[in-house]
């Protein structure tokens, strides 16, 4: 016999576990919409933009302002994964020395590493700004990159020397004996062993390079080094009167199918980089 | 020759361990010093550097807009940390009585939002609770025969909590389901056993039980959210009206970088940054000493 | 096979922490060695420096009479065991095995034939395509025995192997273990922290504690002949028990006070302890005899089936270990009279220092 409690908390559970969906239900809904404001019917032509990336064919000044849609989705790309391969690359090798190797200053550095990681990049953006102005690396996506990878780096290590930790020491002496190098023992047996928290972090590393925007609106000018979130919000802020909403919500499932893929594919692998980075 | 032992250790030390601390210092230290340096300076769209000692820190307490920033900041932190830790809490104990799989659904739908790139997640706020007919929610009561409601005109804060809020609450929840599932089952089981209700399991059992978790999140959560500001600025910007949701670090970079192009006084706003960078080391620092994290680095075996 | 030599051996870890001093020990060409100790006595450590992951901070180790201070673990040539079996989780049982063999760059027909011989060997050979997590922890050992046997080394190094396992499988991994290595006749050095344990496994046995070498011996030499206390109590169980007594001379003859009475020792052992006045007398509960007598109260009495095990209070309220034949019955609360069997018994100084 069920109890009348239990059913109710089932309700309220799944009903909680709906709300953060509804959002993104209304957001698929506008994609499809008739009505460029109102979520009205259902019709593929908001789309349109997939076969050439432009955004207005019919509007030559608009067309100048906005880029491909392909070049955003081109220079998106190139930014997700310049940040996953550089911190996951990075992450691994600092992550194993400071978890296996006992040297001066250890405690120093992971202790400095916990507090970067707690306070948000915002508050270098001035400063970043004047080093890759004076680098001339400013408007450029490798400045971009850079400074997405430094900002993800104090994470990537924390998790990954976590996992590092959670090896035991009798395996890795053991692959000593059996005739490894430490270098060997390394690659041949500690990186296999780390591998779902390497792949935690590339997944991570990512998502957050593939939605990256505030510092390239900060640091990106000329509109053909735009990623799709300058575009959308560019888009959003000069639409705000509520013009074709419909289409800037296309342009934005586009922008999410990657994202919600992979989040379908390797949520467990993010909630495990989530909770490494709070408890280390 | 053999490399020897000690030498082929500092090798591999330094060759793996290099990469990671060269940008930690390159793209973190020297910018958090930079910060520091430009304040004490007139820097601005010239890129001159022009020193004006604590001028800039004077011009802060005279200026009539430092109240209404410090102001916001307050609201802003102390609102988003209470959704965040509250909101968390009951996501954390409905996930964890319940089902598995429903719980674990939960917590997964709820970190949905953390993962969207933010001008989605931001752009969808400001389309369903925008004040004018054509936002989602007002062109629903419209068209049940009711009046606009204004929103983001008049009801910021909440806004901007559930926009913050719904992505800061799936952090805590997560962190909090999971202390709470490494509870011993066994003081669960005597508590039944004595006979108490699950009200009286959550509140005396559960919660003081994951005390730890929930201070090291409120301090943690403090932190982050002095110096959040991207979702603020791509929903209100610091408005509506005058300077009434414009956070601390917000200010600073509307100062630095233009709302209108065309300031760009990063001598100013390097001020905010800098008192927003001492405050972050004080808590950090606080953080590192009361909440023992020594304790998390264990000392390595081998050599 | 090797012979192995420490020589002033000594280990201080970051901090100061000396967990091994002063170490002088030999192992023979094919002996099997157990460094036998309570935690932290400095053995763990001690094989590590023999296997090269740690370094000694003084000292040599010799392996046949070459210095192997700053050779490699992976040069050394040794086959090790772990507590926790330290399997490859990632790799499957035949790679385990052959893993050592790959990176001597082994042909594969060789590596082929040597896993499958020793798979034979060990009785796993319907188990080489799983992987470590789906073993149970006896074929789990058994796998870590392989890959160590495989490589053919001079010397096998074990770290409690057995401790992980189910009592009873214990005793029969014991056995099987001890004929392999006899078979193989590999140099063998096995810590553990079961003194019976070692007593059965071991040719010799080298006895730590706190970082010091307490005695070095066969089994029988460190049962009936300890070196010190440490080494009479930790050795033997039920343990030997260690009664704290007072020499005493008495018109000629020679006493001994304990237990709050006088018991007389016989003429040899009374030469051996003149001038000694405080002393540990040292007697194993199956050199105690009871009789029907006064002088000791049965206080708790365990019936074992071969033997019984007895507790007995002395006047002065201390309590013997006494180990009776199966036929010798008691109750609690009798009174029974206790004597000594001094042929096997043991003085000691009262810093733990052997006098007879």
């Amino acid at each position: 016999m069920v109890k009348v409690r239990t059913i109710l908390l089932y309700l309220v559970a799944v009903v909680v576990a709906a709300v953060p969906l509804v959002p993104l239900g209304l957001l698929f809904a506008l994609a499809f919409s008739e009505h460029p404001v109102y979520v009205r019917g259902f019709t593929l032509a908001n789309f349109e933009f997939l076969k050439t990336g432009v955004l207005f064919p019919g509007d030559p000044h608009r067309s100048k302002i906005y880029p491909n849609v392909y070049t955003a989705a081109a220079n998106t790309l190139l930014l997700a994964l310049g940040n996953m391969a550089l911190v996951t690359l990075i992450s691994s090798m600092a992550g194993y020395v400071i978890s296996r190797y006992s040297f001066r200053g250890r405690s120093a550095l992971l202790g400095t590493f916990l507090v970067i990681h707690g306070v948000p990049a915002s508050v270098l953006l001035v400063a970043l700004y004047y080093l890759l102005k004076a680098t001339g690396l400013l408007n450029t996506l490798l400045g971009v990159v850079l400074v997405k990878m430094a900002v993800d780096l104090p994470l990537g290590v924390w998790v990954l020397k976590g996992f590092y930790d959670g090896i035991p020491w009798d395996t890795e002496i053991a692959a000593l004996v059996d005739g490894t190098s430490r270098f060997g023992a390394f690659f041949r047996v500690m990186l296999p062993l780390v591998s779902p928290g390497i792949f935690s972090i590339a997944l991570f590393s990512f998502l957050s390079g593939w939605g990256e925007f505030i510092f390239v609106y900060t640091f990106i000018q000329s509109s053909t080094n735009w990623t799709l979130s300058m575009l959308i919000q560019s888009l959003f802020a000069s639409e705000m009167g509520g013009i074709n909403l419909a289409l800037i919500a296309a342009l934005s499932v586009f922008y999410l199918v990657p994202v919600l893929v992979l989040f379908v594919v390797g949520e467990k692998y993010l909630v495990r980089v989530t909770i490494g980075g709070v408890k280390g | 020759m053999r490399v020897s032992r000690e030498l082929s250790k500092k090798l591999i030390i330094g060759v793996m361990l290099t990469p990671a601390v060269v940008v930690a210092v390159l793209f973190l230290a020297v910018p958090a010093a930079l910060t520091i340096l430009i304040s004490l300076t007139e820097l601005d769209y010239r890129f001159k550097w022009i020193w004006c000692g604590l001028n800039n820190y004077a011009r802060l307490l005279t200026d009539p807009t430092t109240r209404l920033v410090v102001q916001a900041t307050v609201i802003y932190v102390a609102g988003t940390l209470a959704f965040n830790t509250l909101w968390g809490l009951c996501l954390a104990l409905l996930s964890t009585h319940v089902h598995d799989a429903l719980g674990t659904f939960m917590r997964a739908a709820w970190l949905l939002p953390r993962v969207l790139p933010s001008v989605v997640w931001a752009m969808l706020m400001m389309w369903i609770f925008s004040p004018l007919d054509t936002g989602f929610l007002n062109s629903l009561i419209i068209s049940m025969g009711g009046q606009p409601v204004p929103w983001t005109f008049r009801y910021y804060w909440p806004f901007l909590f559930v926009v913050n809020g719904f992505i800061g609450s799936s952090l805590s929840a997560i962190i909090f389901s999971s202390a709470i599932k490494s509870i011993p089952p066994d003081y669960i089981i005597a508590a039944k056993v004595d006979g108490a209700s699950s009200f009286t399991i959550i509140t005396r059992i559960i919660l003081p039980m994951i005390k730890w978790h929930i201070a090291f999140f409120v301090a943690y959560n403090t932190l982050s959210l002095l110096a959040s500001f991207e979702y603020i600025l791509l929903t209100l910007n610091g408005g509506p009206g005058y300077y009434t949701t414009e956070v601390m670090i917000l200010r600073a970079y509307h100062l630095a970088f233009g709302q209108y192009m065309v300031a760009m006084d990063f001598g100013y706003a390097a001020t905010y940054v800098t008192i927003l960078l001492v405050v972050g080391l004080v808590l950090s620092i606080a953080y590192w000493r009361v909440f023992r994290l020594r304790r998390l680095m264990i000392e390595p075996k081998l050599e | 096979m090797v012979r192995v030599r420490l020589e002033n051996v000594t280990k201080v870890f970051r901090g100061g922490v000396e967990a091994v001093r002063d170490l002088n020990l030999e192992v023979k060409d094919g002996e099997f060695m157990v460094l036998l100790g309570p935690s932290g006595c400095g053995k763990t450590t001690t094989l590590l420096m023999i296997a090269g992951v740690y370094k000694p901070t003084r000292g040599y180790i010799y392996f046949d009479d070459q210095v192997v201070n700053d050779l490699e673990p992976k040069d050394r040539n040794i086959g090790m065991v772990f507590q926790s079996y330290a399997l490859y989780p990632h790799m499957t049982v035949y790679e385990n095995i052959a893993f050592p063999l790959k990176l001597k760059k082994l042909p594969k027909e060789e590596i082929d034939r040597r896993v499958r011989e020793v798979a034979s060997m060990l009785k796993i050979e319907n188990l080489l395509d799983r992987r470590p997590g789906q073993l149970s922890g006896g074929q789990q050992q058994r796998v870590a025995l392989a890959r160590a046997i495989a490589k053919r080394p001079g010397l096998f190094l074990m770290d409690e192997p057995l401790s992980n396992l189910d009592a009873k499988i214990r005793v029969e991994v014991r056995a099987e273990l001890k004929r392999l290595q006899r078979e193989l006749g590999i140099t063998t050095i096995y810590v553990t922290h079961d003194q019976a344990e070692a007593m059965s496994l071991a040719d010799r046995i080298a006895v730590m504690n706190e970082g010091r070498l307490q005695q070095v011996g066969t089994p029988d030499e460190l049962y009936y002949h300890p070196a010190n206390v440490f080494v009479a109590s930790f050795i033997g169980a039920p343990a030997a028990n260690l009664i704290d007594a007072d020499i005493v001379e008495v018109g000629g003859s020679v006493f001994m006070e304990a237990l709050g009475m006088r018991f007389q020792l016989p003429s040899d052992l009374a030469q051996a302890l003149r001038g000694a006045s405080k002393v540990v007398f040292m007697v194993r509960p199956e050199d105690v005899r009871l009789s029907p007598g006064k002088g000791f109260t049965v206080f708790s009495v365990e019936w074992l089936g071969r033997e019984s095990f007895v507790h007995v209070q002395a006047p002065d309220g201390t309590l013997l270990r006494v180990t009776l034949p199966p036929d010798q019955h008691v109750s609690v609360g009798e009174e029974v009279s206790a004597s000594f069997n001094y042929k096997r018994a043991h003085f000691y100084r009262p810093n733990g220092e052997l006098i007879v």
